[in-house]
């Protein structure tokens, strides 16, 4: 066990390194001059000076050097235009994208399952069609579209919660909270769509194996069958499933974040993109893939808890 | 030609699929017929019918600028769907090439597979939004990232259809009569992995309309004045409470075809399912 979970991690690094590299070449591919921008704030400034302050002149390869070396010693550079080092640009951001990702992790959970569950007890009945088709529009649907509804009815409308804005956990948790609702639901609803589809055909592989078929056999009660003996198996493919999910919120987490003006890493990458802040883009998108491949690594080391053959399998 | 024939009566006995067909068929013949029939200028402002409700004259209303809406929308969805279009062939062209090649040559798989990995353990949104800053902007620009950015999907699973089919016993006795690989690889292990290509392409079909009406939404994919649905939707966030329309017409077309094209991969994915082809696999 002590050994998959090192040599997972061990397989991680070289992944993380590469995915760092692939950043910068995008980044630093970007057509588009930050010195010129610069400038531009600057009316005395000499374009060159600029561009040696911002350490453009230097060929790629050199760049790419200094950056890697920096970046491994934790040290991502400062931002062209916001007088701060990228990691204390980042440090406020990431925290915000976190909460929206799991609030909307969480609302995508406590809905999915249970609604899987449900259509799965009764394959083909009004029910299972019904969640299953609601779910199918659910996949369908843009986040930003819901998250437009949402807004319409419950900010504008009935004036329940705030449409935009973010308060940090930390500052006021009713705050917090009341600022997450929409957001989390219109991120999260289309992703326990998804949930639910899945749980649904997992459960139903489940329902149909032999041990099942035996506790019915004997007696047992579907809601016993279904809580003591179904549901850790058809778990199993879930939790797979909520490692992307959770992977895909954090990554897509911009578009919300923009709909409704919380001030995420996402958002930081939108607007530092826009002013070819590089620096930013690069510090920011190595984080979110960092956290991916966290969230990956949490998911694999799990799976090894709940499913004893990975653990028979490595061993071989 | 049985198989042909077969698979149209398998699918036309899928009725969700069938709706989804019916729902795709109608949008594509909206989005393509009304910028050719339609008297009115998506792009030209009307100060004097700005904001109007839906109506006889102007179906799904007008926006901020009084320009029609369902032009708009209309215009609009060839090029979300022309995206679509575009990342959808891209990543089959690029992706059976690479899938291919890699099932060729081991170390050539172990080069790209590596690179498909890391570009998977990425988010696949944010890359496409970073390429899009890489190649401009443009209808074209937001096609080439996207496709840059879904093609890894399409290639590990045309990969993993290439590697069971290698084993079965007609690729054995290819190989055992001398058939060069590369014919093995077109003629005999290429038609095989259709189903499981066909459907994938379904499905990244309604990623791709998603994902560029994602990006055009925050601001950094298509750009006015060229209409897409996530920019026409963008340009209504602001409207959401004096003309809602404007936010649901696009909203909905979006929906609509995504969730037409889901009925069909999801339908297309269990007329094709191998194991019931399994039966007349050779006619």
């Amino acid at each position: 066990m002590f050994r998959y979970i090192l040599k997972r991690i061990l397989i991680m690094i070289p992944t993380f390194l590469m995915v760092a590299i692939v950043i910068f070449c995008i980044v630093n591919i970007i057509p588009g001059d930050p010195a010129a921008i610069a400038k531009g704030n600057d009316s005395v400034g000499d374009i060159n000076l600029i561009r040696e302050r911002m350490g453009l002149n230097r060929s790629f390869l050199e760049r790419l050097g200094d950056w890697f070396i920096h970046m491994l010693q934790g040290d991502l550079g400062d931002s062209y235009f916001l007088g701060r080092s990228v990691l204390d640009t980042i440090k406020a951001r990431i925290p915000v994208t976190l909460s929206l990702a799991t609030s909307s992790l969480i609302v995508a959970v406590i809905v999915g399952i249970p609604l899987g569950i449900l259509a799965a007890l009764k394959p083909n009945s009004i029910l299972d069609t019904s969640i299953m088709g609601i779910s199918l529009i659910g996949v369908s649907t843009p986040e930003f579209f819901l998250g437009l509804i949402l807004m319409f009815v419950f900010a504008l409308n009935f004036k329940w919660f705030p449409s935009s804005g973010y308060t940090p956990i930390t500052e006021d948790f009713v705050k917090w909270a009341r600022h997450m609702v929409l957001p989390a639901m219109a991120f999260g609803l289309g992703q326990s769509a998804y949930i639910a589809r899945l749980m649904r055909s997992s459960m139903l592989e489940i329902m149909n194996q032999d041990y099942i078929v035996t506790a019915r056999a004997k007696g047992q009660s579907e809601i016993m069958i279904v809580l003591k003996h179904a549901l850790k198996n058809a778990f199993l493919p879930i939790l797979t499933a909520i490692g992307m999910i959770y992977a895909l919120l954090l990554g897509g987490a911009f578009i919300t974040e923009s709909l409704f003006r919380i001030p995420g890493a996402g958002a930081l990458i939108i607007s530092s993109i826009r002013k070819f802040d590089f620096p930013v883009v690069q510090g920011a998108l190595l984080f979110v893939a960092a956290a991916i491949l966290i969230v990956n690594l949490v998911i694999d080391i799990l799976y090894t808890f709940v499913d004893p053959r990975v653990r028979f399998e490595t061993k071989k | 030609m049985k198989s042909k024939k077969n698979f149209l009566k398998r699918c036309s006995k899928n009725y969700s699929m069938m709706i989804g067909v019916i729902v795709l068929f109608i949008i594509l013949i909206v989005v393509l017929s009304v910028p050719i029939f339609s008297h009115t200028d998506p792009n030209k402002i009307n100060y004097e019918s700005m904001l109007q409700s839906p109506s006889v004259t102007h179906i799904m209303g007008t926006d901020s600028f009084g320009r029609d809406l369902f032009t708009r929308v209309a215009t609009g969805g060839r090029i979300s769907i022309a995206i679509g279009l575009e990342v959808m062939l891209g990543t089959t062209v690029l992706g059976v090439l690479i899938a291919l090649l890699a099932g060729y040559n081991d170390k050539f798989d172990m080069i790209v597979m590596r690179l498909m990995d890391v570009m998977m353990s990425f988010p696949s949104l944010l890359l496409a939004i970073a390429l899009t800053a890489v190649f401009s902007n443009s209808i074209e620009g937001v096609s080439i990232a996207l496709t840059i950015a879904y093609v890894p999907r399409t290639v590990r699973i045309l990969r993993s259809s290439i590697l069971t089919l290698r084993e079965e016993t007609y690729v054995e006795a290819a190989q055992a009569i001398g058939v060069k690989p590369i014919t093995i690889l077109f003629k005999h292990i290429l038609p095989g992995t259709l189903p499981v290509l066909i459907v994938q392409e379904t499905f990244l079909f309604a990623y791709a309309i998603l994902a560029e009406a994602g990006i055009s939404f925050v601001g950094v994919g298509v750009q006015p004045p060229d209409a897409s649905w996530g920019n026409i939707l963008s340009d209504a966030t602001t409207l959401l409470h004096e003309a809602p329309w404007t936010v649901m017409f696009p909203g909905l077309a979006i929906m609509l075809t995504v969730l037409a094209l889901n009925l069909i991969g999801d339908g297309l994915r269990e007329v094709l399912d191998p194991k019931r082809l399994k039966g007349n696999a050779n006619d």
